[in-house]
């Protein structure tokens, strides 16, 4: 198996897998937002500190592919410091840029789980998800 | 044999490009048997030959072609009871497959047999067509339905089961007759005997095995029995209901439409007998005859040269998986009482990647939890890789297979 630049299992992305940025929880966060894969099982809990309205603090706790460690390991990274209304708007598209590799159909979902969990966060202003949490 | 088999089926000639799109296109391995079978010459040319020379609606017309076409549907009812050994040509019902089957019975057992209160004993290694029908009636009516466990190598132990039935007392069991994650077969004939001692009455799901075993329902002694024609070598929609005639007489129809009724006024309708009674609409017929067509590839081979070369796949594949470090097989790791399906885990690497990567070899796997959650959640947390084999793989693609494992492992834990 080569390790082509466009290969969505490259060198880099197992790197992600076997050591994820930015994996674990945070001591006080002010959104804890989870999401699971049903065809898998595969899960994901993301936890955010906002403050005036930017991500000042990310950490996520997971079990799943590869695929789905690696995107959320690249988008976590990728959201610190920025506005939090901006990461929701253009998550979608950004996590499977962070990826840089073509994503087969049946794969797609992987990659979009912590999208999945961050838009959850965005859809909802309730104070539920605003108060600190206790993860699990 | 081997290659004379191999070459009845188009799709196997079949050469796989998976992304990212480098390197030579791989010839195609299919492991997802239990999920659906491929099918030989004989099924796709007895469906074009249907359309092209004898599609028209049975049991209407008065004309030639209506004729044939009813001829060709009907034979393949005889053709069915011969193939499961049913007394009565009319015990056979044509449905959309095992999970419609289920679903008629379960709707049908619970209008007219089942109250409130009642027990219903499945095992904890069903699929979910035969666990979701049953909760879903259990909601509407107040029905108990209760799980055997399994031992710890996946198996139904026959004590266990007895134990369940006079704990449980429940009219109505539903088994699956072998395991589509584990590929376990179960001791149907001993668990229907023990079923009917305390009056229960016995749906076998046999979805999973009419493909590699010979199924007698009169030796079994069970009252309904299930299977689809997609996992048999044949079409998708369509599938097989068998119930004992005097269950399916008293069993209401589920369809309500054309070719099921007797007579039809403005105050009532009445029922056609069996087997129209539960055949309304316009049946899938071409399905039917490509049904019918896999049952005589399946018979052409035979069980005997079926389950010989399955035996063979299946030692050769427990000795491959074997030396896999890190590999957990869910299951039994014999080949005795088992069809060669196999689900496993490897420590470290998802199933889903392991399917990926799989693919880029041309090998076509599942990963998942296999339709079978509680089975599943009881032999792993995690979901697992199924490899499912027929009578058309070979030795040759077991060690590709192997030897693919093996790259993936190198390539996870450098």
């Amino acid at each position: 198996m080569h390790n082509d630049v466009r290969d969505m299992y490259r060198e880099e992305i197992l790197e992600h897998y076997r050591h994820p940025m930015n994996f674990g929880t945070l001591k006080k966060p002010s959104h804890t937002i989870s999401a699971a894969n049903p065809l898998c099982g595969d899960r994901i809990t993301l936890q955010l500190r906002v403050e005036k309205g930017i991500v000042r603090e990310v950490a996520f706790e997971a079990s799943g592919c590869a695929i789905s460690i690696a995107a959320a390991s690249l988008f976590s990274e990728w959201m610190k410091g920025k506005k939090l209304a901006q990461v929701q708007k253009v998550g979608e598209k950004k996590t499977q840029e962070l990826i840089k590799a073509p994503i087969s159909v049946a794969r797609i979902q992987c990659v979009l789980l912590p999208y999945s969990a961050l838009k959850k966060a965005s859809n909802s202003t309730s104070s539920e998800l605003t108060r600190p949490r206790k993860l699990g | 044999m081997m290659n004379s088999i191999r070459n009845q089926f188009p799709i196997l000639k079949t050469r796989v490009r998976s992304l990212p799109r480098r390197g030579g296109a791989k010839s195609l391995v299919y492991f997802d048997n239990a999920a659906t079978t491929q099918k030989p010459e004989i099924v796709l040319r007895a469906m074009d030959k249907f359309y092209r020379s004898k599609n028209a609606p049975v049991h209407r017309g008065v004309y030639t072609l209506a004729e044939a076409a009813t001829a060709a549907y009907e034979n393949v009812r005889d053709q069915v009871r011969d193939f499961i050994h049913a007394a009565h040509r009319e015990e056979i019902i044509f449905t959309a497959g095992a999970t419609a089957s289920i679903n008629a019975v379960v709707a049908g057992y619970v209008e007219t047999s089942l109250h409130r209160g009642d027990h219903i004993l499945l095992t904890d290694m069903e699929h979910h067509a035969m666990i979701v029908p049953w909760q879903a009636a259990a909601e509407r009516k107040g029905l108990e339905v209760d799980f055997v466990p399994l031992t710890s190598d996946g198996r139904v132990d026959i004590g266990v089961f007895k134990k369940a039935l006079a704990k449980y007392r429940p009219k109505f069991v539903g088994i699956t007759h072998v395991s589509n994650v584990l590929g376990t077969v179960n001791p149907v004939r001993e668990m229907i005997a023990a079923a009917h001692k305390i009056g229960a009455i016995v749906l076998i799901d046999a979805a999973q095995s009419a493909a590699h075993l010979p199924i007698d329902v009169q030796k079994l002694s069970c009252d309904f029995l299930v299977f689809s024609g997609h996992k048999l070598y044949g079409p998708t929609g369509v599938g097989v209901l068998y119930g004992r005639k005097e269950l399916l007489e008293r069993l209401p129809p589920f369809i309500f439409g054309g070719h099921m009724i007797e007579e039809v006024t403005r105050e009532k309708t009445t029922y056609a007998p069996l087997p129209a009674k539960f055949e309304g609409g316009t049946q899938p017929v071409a399905e039917v005859v490509g049904l019918g067509a896999a049952i005589s590839f399946v018979q052409g081979v035979g069980f005997n040269a079926i389950q010989k070369h399955e035996c063979e796949l299946s030692a050769h594949m427990l000795k491959g998986l074997k030396v896999i470090s890190g590999l957990t097989l869910l299951g039994p790791a014999t080949t005795q009482g088992r069809i060669p399906v196999f689900s496993f885990t490897i420590s470290g690497i998802h199933s889903h990647d392991v399917a990926t990567l799989l693919d880029r070899e041309g090998i076509a796997v599942r990963a998942g939890h296999h339709c079978a959650q509680i089975l599943h959640s009881n032999l792993s947390p995690d979901a697992s890789v199924r490899m499912s084999l027929g009578v058309y793989n070979t030795v040759g693609e077991i060690d590709r297979t192997i030897a693919a494992l093996h790259k993936i492992q190198e390539k996870f834990y450098a």
